[in-house]
């Protein structure tokens, strides 16, 4: 297996977009956070309460050029519908709690 | 020293000193093994891994950031050569013992995941639409004299501004439900045709614009957990896909081999 890599299959076609790219940050904690086992430790992060967007990311943010609002506002009507249509997203399935707060 | 764990490994895949070889940057890496199962590890110190200290690191991007390439590499590597069990990012013991104590307590959970993610790997596929496609929100506003012709590109500016302005912004309203509906067709089918080529397959949210460094809109976050074998056939669904939306302005984007987070099993402990 090779390193993870996003494979932009649009690449041919779009000059300006890479073929490869290094895996996300966003993509990264997607998973991290959000995945993985959580079994009993002495220690745990207790970020399941925490919004990916509520982090310190102004960096990641400040990288990105100034969206539209227009764009924030038919994501999230698309996001719903889209959701709504296959499946519930991961975070609302009930019966999968957040990290337990294990001491 | 207290010991943060990576995953979870078949001590009969993993030896010992094969860890020697896998990249980290908290060293030293080491295989603790409890029962039929064993635990990647290495030490780190409470006063950065702490209760306390961990939830003021968490706000650290740049610290954030470290300790998941840290921890995603390990596994990537170890998943190279043998089956893993992805642990939640930062997930520490202060001792050996309670690490063990834990392992045994959850072998049985941790042998059937290791069973059942046995040859396979995750995949992240994501689609994105272009969001110019039903950007309207000149409409939005109230109109104001002289940008009525604009609006309404059917027929000539009439003399009754008013039915004009209502009749672009209905048309407005209707393309932006047909595209809506378009792309939630798009969406279900694309996903049906990747979960038929994997065994397990599950939808997480969407990443915010404003968070995921692509110039298009984001209407599908797919992950999928595909065997080894059928690698190939996997990626070459996205690619057909991604033919059919040639010139639509849609992208798809694949990423992996992920270790497997998200398919993980639904067993949690309960603390206590």
């Amino acid at each position: 297996m090779s390193t993870p890599a996003t494979l932009t299959t649009a690449a041919r076609a779009r000059v300006s977009v890479p073929a490869a790219r290094e895996v996300t940050l966003l993509d990264l904690l997607d998973r991290l956070l959000a995945g993985g086992i959580v079994i009993q430790a002495d220690v745990t992060l207790a970020v399941a309460d925490i919004d990916l967007v509520n982090l310190s990311l102004s960096a990641l943010v400040a990288s990105v050029d100034s969206l539209g609002r227009g764009l924030q506002r038919s994501s999230r009507e698309l996001e719903a519908g889209v959701l709504g249509a296959i499946d519930r997203p991961r975070g609302e399935r009930p019966g999968r709690p957040g990290a337990p707060e294990a001491r | 020293m207290a010991l943060y764990v990576y995953g979870i490994v078949d001590p009969e895949e993993v030896a010992a000193d094969q860890l020697s070889a896998v990249v980290s940057a908290r060293c030293p890496l080491e295989l603790v093994q409890a029962g039929t199962v064993a635990a990647i590890t290495s030490p780190v110190g409470l006063d950065e891994f702490g209760e306390e200290e961990l939830r003021e690191r968490v706000e650290d991007l740049e610290w954030l950031e470290v300790t998941a390439r840290g921890h995603e590499g390990v596994l990537e590597q170890v998943q190279q050569w043998a089956t893993v069990v992805p642990m939640r990012l930062c997930t520490v013991y202060r001792t050996r013992e309670s690490l063990c104590e834990t392992l045994l307590r959850q072998e049985q959970f941790l042998r059937e995941a290791l069973t059942r993610l046995a040859g396979k790997a995750e995949w992240g596929v994501k689609i994105y639409v272009d969001s110019a496609r039903d950007d309207g929100a000149a409409v939005e506003d109230q109109p104001s004299d002289g940008d009525l012709a604009e609006d309404d590109a059917e027929g000539p500016a009439s003399d009754k501004p008013g039915a004009d302005y209502m009749r672009a912004r209905r048309r407005h309203a209707e393309q932006v439900e047909e595209t809506a509906l378009a792309v939630q067709e798009m969406c279900a089918e694309a996903h049906a045709r990747l979960s038929a080529v994997a065994v397990d397959a599950e939808l997480s949210r969407p990443q915010p614009p404003e968070l995921s460094q692509h110039p298009g809109e984001m209407v599908l976050n797919g992950v999928y957990l595909v065997p080894d074998e059928e690698r190939e056939g996997f990626a070459e669904t996205v690619l057909q896909l991604q033919r059919e939306h040639a010139d639509d302005g849609t992208e798809f984007e694949l990423t992996g081999p992920w270790p497997p987070y998200n398919f993980i099993g639904e067993t949690f402990e309960v603390a206590g």
